[in-house]
């Protein structure tokens, strides 16, 4: 168990999904924020407080994932926060990004997470 | 004939060698009613044919002398010109009182008298009888003497000439009907060039049945020796034999190039149907082509989108999955969660695979995202995994030389995956898988997959095509849907290189790849397009 809760914003369309990654997350100790799309999440992350990770899905209806990392890069606010790619297809990913490829694999995404902070 | 008897005083002089005219004995043999050929009681209706304006109006006068005070009555009925040619023969044939004609010689040009008796195209039997017969009737009396006339007429020849067969016909026949009621003689001439197309046989032996008698063109007279006329006479004869078997033989030909030529329209009809049917059966068979390829078109689309909303699901279900595993600790859940996403990450594979298929052949291509990459690295964590994944997976991993190269990491990924997961599953029993990864030619690299294992040869020129795993059913190995290699050709030749297989029983089965070491224009995203095999990154 991690001696202070570090937060984690995970921001995929699919509930199911995001029910299982929060539980995983929940269960290493992070505190989870979900975000259905990147609308939700952009109206969340100036109130949930800085994310140490955002893990994000980017085919997604109303704002897909590139879009919202398009959108953070601009606010100076959230520039910063590291984000882990989780997608079906790697190469729609933003260059630069560290990705995970779906289906998951938890003990992976896990370790990858902890290394961006 | 006196071939000094004729003057032609009209200054025209008969050329040389040309005929003298026949005398009215030749011409008018006793007989000539007797001959069967017309019946015009008293009267005579012979026909002259000639090619000479001079000979034409030396017959004339020959025809209508003498021509004394006490002559027969006399009516010419010509043309403007013989008029004047038969005029000055006839004046100076005979003198007559003051200069002058006598009132029973009558001269009428022929063009004027024709517009008397003709109504539209056709001769009016009325107007002839009244017109014709009239001059006829007052020039029989002249004198208080009732005597026969003789008539000189081209009527016949200028409707003849004009193209009017039929009205000059129809003129010959209302002179034979005069003839029956009023007797006369009379002579008529047609010019023999009016006659000069075979088709003017018909209408020529009618004219000549129609006479009481005929009188041949000046040719016939030009030698009046028995001997010659008769050596003439079969030459003619000879002459109209070999016409009428040369018009036999044009009448052969021009009956074979008629069946001919409507053989030729029966195939250029045929031929029309043919290609009418032909472009029915082509339009058919692109308007069957274009349903097909839409109806394909629509099941990879229908299958792209299927495969891609299968994966949401699938992911959580993993996730889920894992997260189970993650937790549990007891075997009896462990164990059956293992199966669990061991068979997700099968279907999870497969849907891959699928959705790549859509996509090559949708022709939105692979994408492919190239930049450099270590394919030495990329090779030995493949590995890792599949000894991970897959029990009993012992692979040698042999490498020399430089490994960088531009390529899509995860499609290379997926090409070695594939490769080293196929030498796997095909390998004999208790043999290893080599993957050997030459770096050293400075402008590809080469990978070779070997395991001991013969694939069948019949499978062998069809494993990169797409769903060869069907004619393979009977493997055990045969999970996929058999898109593994096709996929891995894809994205070969979509960096530019080359794949090929080389199997035996004896020597086992090579995978052989070759990928350039450096794309061809740059580091990007491209898609590879199946029908543009051969792009590089």
């Amino acid at each position: 168990m991690l001696e202070t809760r570090r937060k984690v914003l995970i921001v995929d369309d699919e509930v199911d999904m995001l029910a299982s990654l929060s539980e995983a997350f929940q269960d290493e100790g992070y505190e989870v924020v979900t975000a259905v799309n990147g609308v939700d999440a952009l109206e969340k992350l100036p109130l949930i407080g800085r994310p140490c990770v955002m893990v994000l899905d980017l085919a997604m209806p109303v704002m897909n994932g590139r879009e919202l990392f398009s959108r953070m890069q601009l606010d100076p606010r959230f520039s910063d926060i590291p984000v882990l790619v989780s997608t079906s297809d790697p190469s729609k990913s933003p260059l630069g990004l560290q990705v995970i490829r779906k289906p998951i694999n938890l003990d992976r995404m896990l370790e990858a997470v902890h290394k961006l902070f | 004939m006196d071939s000094d008897s004729i003057e032609t005083g009209d200054g025209h002089k008969l050329s040389p060698g040309m005929a003298d005219p026949p005398s009215r004995e030749e011409a008018f043999p006793a007989e000539v009613s007797q001959d069967g050929t017309v019946v015009l009681g008293e009267s005579v209706h012979v026909v002259q044919f000639y090619e000479d304006d001079a000979f034409l109006a030396g017959c004339v006068a020959e025809f209508l002398s003498p021509i004394g005070s006490e002559g027969d009555p006399i009516v010419v009925v010509a043309s403007r010109n013989h008029l004047d040619l038969i005029s000055r023969r006839l004046e100076a044939r005979c003198a007559f009182p003051e200069g002058k004609f006598p009132r029973r010689v009558v001269l009428l040009e022929a063009s004027v008298t024709l517009s008397k008796i003709m109504v539209g195209n056709g001769v009016d039997r009325l107007l002839f009888r009244t017109v014709i017969g009239g001059i006829l009737e007052t020039v029989s009396g002249v004198n208080g003497s009732r005597r026969r006339p003789r008539v000189f007429g081209e009527m016949v020849d200028i409707l003849w000439r004009a193209g009017n067969s039929e009205a000059a016909m129809q003129l010959e026949e209302l002179w034979n009907e005069l003839g029956r009621q009023q007797p006369f003689e009379l002579l008529c001439a047609y010019r023999m060039d009016g006659f000069s197309d075979a088709a003017h046989e018909g209408r020529f032996s009618r004219i000549c049945a129609d006479h009481s008698a005929v009188i041949p063109a000046e040719k016939y007279f030009q030698d009046i020796s028995l001997l010659a006329r008769s050596r003439e006479v079969s030459r003619l004869q000879q002459r109209e034999q070999a016409l009428v078997t040369e018009l036999a033989y044009r009448n052969k030909l021009e009956e074979e190039q008629r069946l001919a030529l409507q053989q030729l329209q029966r195939s250029e009809e045929s031929l029309r149907e043919s290609q009418d049917a032909l472009k029915n059966s082509v339009d058919e068979r692109e308007r069957l082509i274009e349903g097909l390829q839409r109806t394909v078109r629509f099941s990879e689309l229908f299958l792209g989108i299927l495969g891609h909303d299968l994966r949401n699901p699938l992911n959580a279900i993993v996730t889920s999955a894992s997260l189970l595993r993650r937790r549990a600790e007891d075997e009896k859940l462990t164990k059956p969660i293992g199966r669990i996403l061991s068979s997700a990450d099968r279907m999870a594979r497969m849907i891959d695979q699928l959705l790549d298929f859509t996509q090559i052949r949708l022709g939105t291509g692979l994408r492919l995202d190239c930049r450099e990459l270590n394919l030495r690295k990329v090779c030995q964590s493949v590995v890792d995994e599949l000894e991970v994944a897959e029990a009993g997976f012992a692979a040698e991993v042999l490498f020399e030389g430089d490994p960088l190269m531009d390529g899509d990491e995860g499609r290379i990924c997926q090409l070695v995956s594939n490769l080293a997961g196929n030498a796997l599953h095909h390998r004999a029993p208790g043999t290893r898988v080599q993957l050997r990864i030459d770096g050293n030619h400075p402008t590809s690299l080469r990978l070779e997959f070997h395991n001991q294992g013969a694939v069948p040869a019949e499978l062998v020129p069809v494993l990169f095509e797409p769903f060869h795993g069907n004619a393979d059913k009977k493997s055990v190995h045969s999970s996929g849907l058999g898109l593994g290699l096709f996929v891995s050709r894809q994205i070969v030749l979509g960096h530019g290189g080359s794949i090929a297989i080389d199997s035996s029983e004896l020597k086992g089965t090579t995978v052989l790849v070759e990928l350039p070491r450096k794309a061809l224009s740059g580091a990007g995203n491209r898609l590879f397009d199946l029908g543009r095999e051969g792009n590089a990154c």
